[in-house]
């Protein structure tokens, strides 16, 4: 009589077990690209050279020009108005501080820009930029607050309030 | 007979399959593993930078600066107005940069590859504004991802206002 020998798995059960290992192992590999790709992208944002520069800005603004800026925001169409072309001086100091801290793009904005990242599609705003933004979100708002928002040449990102009270 | 056991044929596809995944898996892990250097490399560059310009700023904020001098190639003593000196150095052979009594190696793979920059630009400004912009610009050059890391710490400042000292 021939004996047979049940020991082992059946094909059908060796195609269960690789499958749902592979799932496992596809869900765990995508959660971890999430979290690395947002360590990537986040270790751009508020370094310690973008926030010396904005500081830079927002000094140089504060002595003679916020009450232009807050006007021209007030008349402006766009939540976000670039500043970095601004004429504020005719002495080139403006011009000078931005290319010696590497700046790429400076905004002024209100403290709420939640509407900026309702309609960002009107305002020609870049998905990396938009990114950035998405992170400013806030659940409050300040009459008297406005941000400086700045973008080096090397890509980093940072912000910065400015309080018209502190100004009076 | 005894019949445990793989046969030839068995074991032969089992090899083939488990090279297979080994030389998929050994470019993602040779990847990971670069990956893994540089952005040990850059954290500790980071790291640094950060410390070397929080350094020089806090110092010019709170002590306010007064002049400098250059003590040889790649090397300034910095002069505040309450008459402390710091030296910001920086030696290309030794791959160091120092400010105060601190001085720190840069992390492997990043190298100092140009001389310590200073300028200062003066422009007409209302008295009580400030009206030069101080620049120090350390170029840094990361050899494995050919990026720059350099250090940049520009300071304004109102040449005009020496805290009741002589022209330095």
């Amino acid at each position: 009589m021939i004996k047979l020998n049940n020991k082992g798995f059946f094909l059908v059960e060796t195609i269960a077990i690789v499958s749902i290992v592979a799932i496992v192992l596809v869900s765990l590999y995508s959660q971890i690209s999430i979290l690395y790709s947002n360590y990537i992208r986040n270790a751009n944002y508020n370094t310690v050279e973008s926030i010396h520069a904005v500081r830079n800005v927002k000094k140089y603004i504060e002595q003679n020009y916020t009450a232009t800026l807050v006007s021209d925001l007030a008349a402006s169409a766009s939540p976000l108005l670039d500043i970095k072309s601004y004429a504020f001086d005719a002495t080139g100091y403006y011009a000078a501080l931005i290319a010696d801290s590497n700046i790429k793009s400076i905004y002024f904005s209100a403290y709420d820009i939640n509407a900026l990242l309702t309609n960002y599609a009107s305002y020609n705003i870049n998905a990396s930029f938009l990114d950035y933004l998405k992170t400013l979100k806030v659940s409050d708002s300040k009459a008297d607050t406005y941000r400086i928002i700045i973008i080096l040449n090397n890509g980093n990102y940072s912000n910065i309030y400015l309080s018209v009270a502190d100004l009076t | 007979m005894n019949k445990k056991g793989f046969s030839t044929v068995e074991l032969l596809v089992s090899f083939v399959i488990i090279s297979f995944i080994a030389i998929a898996m050994f470019n993602t892990i040779f990847d990971l593993l670069d990956k893994v250097e540089y952005y040990q490399s850059l954290s500790k560059i980071t790291i640094l930078n950060g410390n070397v310009i929080n350094s020089v700023q806090k110092d010019m904020k709170q002590k306010k600066y007064y002049g400098s001098t250059s003590c040889g190639l790649n090397c300034y003593d910095i002069t505040y107005q309450d008459l402390s000196v710091k030296r910001l150095k920086t030696d290309l052979i030794a791959n160091t940069v120092q400010y105060g009594g601190i001085t720190e190696r840069l992390p492997s793979n990043n190298v100092l590859n140009g001389n310590l920059v200073f300028t200062t630009q003066s422009f007409i400004a209302d008295a009580g504004n400030n009206n030069t912009i101080l620049k120090f610009y350390i170029p840094i050059y990361n050899e494995m991802m050919d990026v720059n890391n350099d250090i940049t710490i520009v300071h304004q400042y109102d040449s005009n206002d020496l805290g009741g000292l002589p022209a330095f």
